[in-house]
């Protein structure tokens, strides 16, 4: 039996001001097998320091906060 | 065509005075009970009680002393009816008490579909003008959204950094879209403080921002301020505030 944690973005929304709405989940899996899924999530607006996000947020970021 | 007979089982026509939609090739329980039918227009399926189909493939009652119900699929839709007693083998008035379709779920008394729910955890950041304070150990928050609805609650520590201006609390799970909305403060343990002439809390969301206000007021109706005056560290033992999505 093995048990794996994996965090990953799952769901990136845009507001209508550009505003970039992150949601992180962190998935326990028992031998490949999903056992629990949560979630954390945060707000990006423009101007803030995205440095250290997910790159699919970044590249969003960098398109459309222009 | 095989069947079970004495009329609890029917596959496609048969001379059962009840079979309904199932004509059209099908499996039916004709006492109302499990229904699958493949009509001229569609797939279907029911699951009723105490209620079968009359030739048409309506329901109709089975007993009038007994309310009757089923659930549905109904062109990519499931529905779950309710029925009041009525007269025996009359047309059935269903009533939709709940339905799930690709808008949501709909309750009978509602109008609009709820197509979201989520619960999760957000991380509080605390900023006094553009001053980011360090948060400490304790710091968490939470929230729920259904539908349009967010609710966040949550404790705040920070332990460090040193900062004037309009304090907030950053780090929201969603942007507001809505209407500007209030929330309250548990207790302050230490580390913010009343400037003179203000003598309570509230937290306020602007629509259109990803961060919560701290704002100290005046009960005597000398007004508000966005500035209280933030220490180095402190605790604040618990918040909330609900606020809406467009």
């Amino acid at each position: 039996m093995s048990l794996t944690e994996i965090t990953k973005v799952d769901q990136i929304e845009i507001t209508e001001n550009n505003q970039i709405q992150v949601r992180t989940a962190t998935i326990i899996l028992k031998d490949d097998v999903e056992l629990t899924r949560t979630f954390h999530r945060h707000v990006l607006s423009q101007g803030d320091d995205i440095t250290n996000e997910d790159s699919k947020v970044i590249a969003i970021a960098n398109a459309i906060w222009v | 065509m095989p069947l079970i007979t004495n009329s609890n089982i029917i596959a496609g026509a048969t001379n059962y005075s009840y079979v309904g939609p199932a004509q059209y090739g099908g499996v039916m329980f004709p006492r109302g009970q499990i229904l699958f039918s493949n009509t001229n227009t569609q797939n279907q399926l029911y699951l009723s009680s105490n209620a079968y189909t009359n030739a048409g493939g309506v329901f109709a009652y089975r007993n009038s002393s007994q309310p009757a119900t089923y659930i549905g699929q109904d062109n990519g839709g499931i529905s779950m009816g309710v029925a009041g007693n009525g007269t025996a083998d009359g047309v059935i008035s269903w009533t939709t008490a709940l339905s799930l379709s690709t808008n949501g779920v709909k309750f009978q008394n509602g109008a609009t579909s709820l197509n979201y729910y989520e619960e999760g955890s957000w991380t509080p950041q605390l900023y006094a003008g553009a001053t980011a304070f360090t948060m400490g150990g304790i710091n968490a928050g939470r929230y729920v959204r259904i539908g349009k609805q967010v609710t966040v609650n949550g404790h705040i520590q920070w332990s460090a950094g040193s900062g004037s201006g309009m304090v907030r609390i950053s780090g929201l799970p969603f942007a507001c879209t809505g209407v500007r909305s209030a929330g309250s403060i548990g207790a302050v343990s230490y580390g913010i403080s009343f400037n003179s002439g203000y003598n309570y809390w509230v937290l306020v969301i602007d629509p259109g921002a990803d961060f919560i206000y701290i704002i100290q007021g005046d009960s005597s109706g000398g007004g508000y301020s966005h500035t209280p005056p933030v220490g180095t560290s402190g605790i604040i033992y618990g918040f909330s505030i609900t606020y809406f999505l467009l």
